[in-house]
């Protein structure tokens, strides 16, 4: 794929930690709405047109690699993305520092 | 001040370590104080500029030349060298800049950022070669 942005306007959703489903917006002319999440913190991503089939929670067997892998927190963070200003306050360089600290 | 960034980005910066982050600070102090500071940004140690500039200013031999043109006019994207990082001293001025055939300076880290002619808004930092297609535009 040509890009792995993500668009602001999705929502995620979960079923039963199973299935997750959404619009991801990417740059290419096809569309992915099929997700897994393999672990509390990841998302894989297969095409819709994949055979991809749930064995086990967490656990599934495709039969094409996964279009984009995604940590789940990364990934909330973009779709929830808001412009994070920059304040004045970091000319101060040990300012900017401590700013940092929570996006670790 | 009507800066910005993203989380992607602050995420990213905020793994650096302190040398590197001295050096992505420097440069958005220099963005607070406009496009031009960036335009014209230097180091200690040398009065070549950093190089800075449109993201769509792709070499004509590039494969994906009017893909990427496209692409990085669509996000107003621009790019100005880091300083970081300084591998096997290839880059030593500044600890991180060398000094490049057309005059200017430039390293192996650059960030990236979307300028629609009033606000910066920085988005990614990566190092060479750019690959502008997974730069997280969000």
């Amino acid at each position: 794929m040509d890009s792995t942005s993500v668009g602001r306007a999705g929502t995620i959703s979960v079923n039963n930690g199973q299935f997750v489903l959404f619009t991801l917006s990417v740059s290419t002319s096809a569309e992915f709405t099929k997700c897994i999440p393999t672990t509390s913190l990841k998302v894989v991503v297969y095409p819709v047109s994949a055979m991809v089939t749930p064995i086990a929670e967490n656990m599934v067997v495709a039969q094409t690699e996964p279009v984009f892998n995604f940590d789940l927190v990364e990934m909330q963070m973009a779709l929830d993305s808001e412009e994070i200003p920059i304040p004045d306050e970091i000319e101060n360089f040990d300012f900017f520092e401590n700013w940092l600290e929570q996006f670790k | 001040m009507n800066d910005a960034g993203s989380i992607h980005f602050f995420k990213k910066v905020s793994n650096f370590s302190r040398g590197e982050k001295k050096k992505v600070h420097a440069i958005l102090i220099a963005a607070m104080k406009g496009h031009h500071e960036l335009c014209h940004y230097t180091v200690d140690g040398s009065s070549l500029l950093v190089r800075n500039k449109s993201s769509a200013d792709v070499p004509s031999t590039d494969s994906q030349f009017l893909q990427k043109i496209n692409y990085a006019k669509k996000y107003n994207l621009w790019h100005i060298h880091a300083g970081f990082y300084n591998v096997n001293n290839e880059y030593p001025i500044f600890n991180g800049y060398k000094k490049s055939v057309f005059g200017d300076l430039v390293s192996d880290w650059m960030l990236h950022y979307s300028y629609d002619g009033k606000k910066i808004y920085f988005i990614d930092a990566t190092p060479h070669p750019m690959q502008i297609f997974n730069l997280v535009v969000s």
